[in-house]
């Protein structure tokens, strides 16, 4: 297969395959691009993995770096948390502190606590506290009035 | 800006509690007053009221960690709870809320105390309904999800 790529300065991005015969490589490569925007890249010890959203219980920025935690593994993105978030907030992907953003669809019980404040238990049974300006948003986000 | 924010903030709840615990005060004031075949109110004795629960509440948000909202009851809120008590009491005979009289005195104490209670009573009901809301809202925010992914 010859690969050409050409870079343009104008005009829509695309990509064109030309084929003779559609054939399961060919199938899962043009399925990999079109769910290109809808996964998140990091590397482990093992190499490179591509992450779907709903494996991410939560993203932590820890000295500048941003560690994606699922609930077997964590991975190294370069992926910032302002972009993870924007890009997968329809995915429940929420900003609950400065330095963390955590998958609500990963959430398996929430606890209020003193300070209005929500101890937030995540699907592998690890918890993250939430402040009370977070929590605020939160609850708007789960009655449906933001996403 | 930020540190402003955070005085707001904690103004805004010291000058709640304050309310909460005034109105308790004044609640036996008033009991008192009407027990003793009185229908009128000293306005000193509601200003020293007002400045104690201020001045309390400041004592409790900023040096005793807020206690009473506390989920655990241990025997640290407990002495907390019997130092702020005695704290408003000792003022109450001092600025003869009670015409000096140690009996009522002593059982605005108790009554502190009890009120101290409730308030503690009150924060962990309030806790365990937003818990219960919460988790309706997000067990309600994942099925709808998978209602959307099923068509």
């Amino acid at each position: 297969m010859k690969l050409t790529l050409e870079q343009i300065t104008q005009g829509q991005e695309e990509i064109i395959i030309r084929y003779r015969e559609m054939t399961d490589s060919l199938g899962g490569l043009i399925r990999s691009i079109e769910q290109r925007g809808e996964k998140i890249m990091a590397m482990t010890e093992e190499g490179k993995v591509l992450l779907a959203p709903s494996e991410v219980l939560y993203l932590e920025s820890v000295d500048n770096c941003v560690y994606v935690y699922t609930e077997n593994s964590v991975a190294k993105t370069s992926m910032t948390l302002a972009v993870a978030e924007e890009a997968f907030a329809s995915e429940g992907f929420f900003r609950c502190s400065k330095s963390m953003v955590i998958n609500i669809y990963r959430i398996s019980y929430l606890r209020s606590i003193s300070g209005n404040r929500a101890d937030v238990t995540m699907d592998n049974g690890e918890h993250v506290i939430i402040s009370r300006r977070y929590v605020k948003e939160l609850r708007r986000i789960l009655k449906g009035e933001q996403i | 800006m930020n540190i402003w924010k955070k005085f707001l903030s904690a103004e805004i709840e010291i000058e709640l509690k304050a309310s909460l615990y005034f109105y308790t005060m004044l609640f036996f004031y008033f009991g008192y007053r009407f027990l003793s075949g009185s229908l009128s109110a000293d306005i000193i004795i509601i200003i020293e009221m007002i400045a104690s629960t201020y001045i309390m509440g400041f004592v409790q948000f900023f040096l005793l960690g807020n206690f009473d909202e506390e989920e655990n009851f241990s025997w640290k809120e407990s002495l907390k709870v019997f130092g702020c008590s005695l704290g408003y009491t000792l003022v109450s005979y001092l600025g003869g809320w009670f015409d000096r009289n140690l009996a009522v005195t002593a059982i605005y104490f108790v009554f502190m105390l009890v009120c101290y209670g409730c308030v503690y009573w009150f924060f962990s009901v309030r806790r365990s309904l937003r818990t219960k809301q919460m988790n309706i809202e997000l067990e309600n925010f994942k099925r709808k999800k998978i209602e959307k992914e099923n068509g």
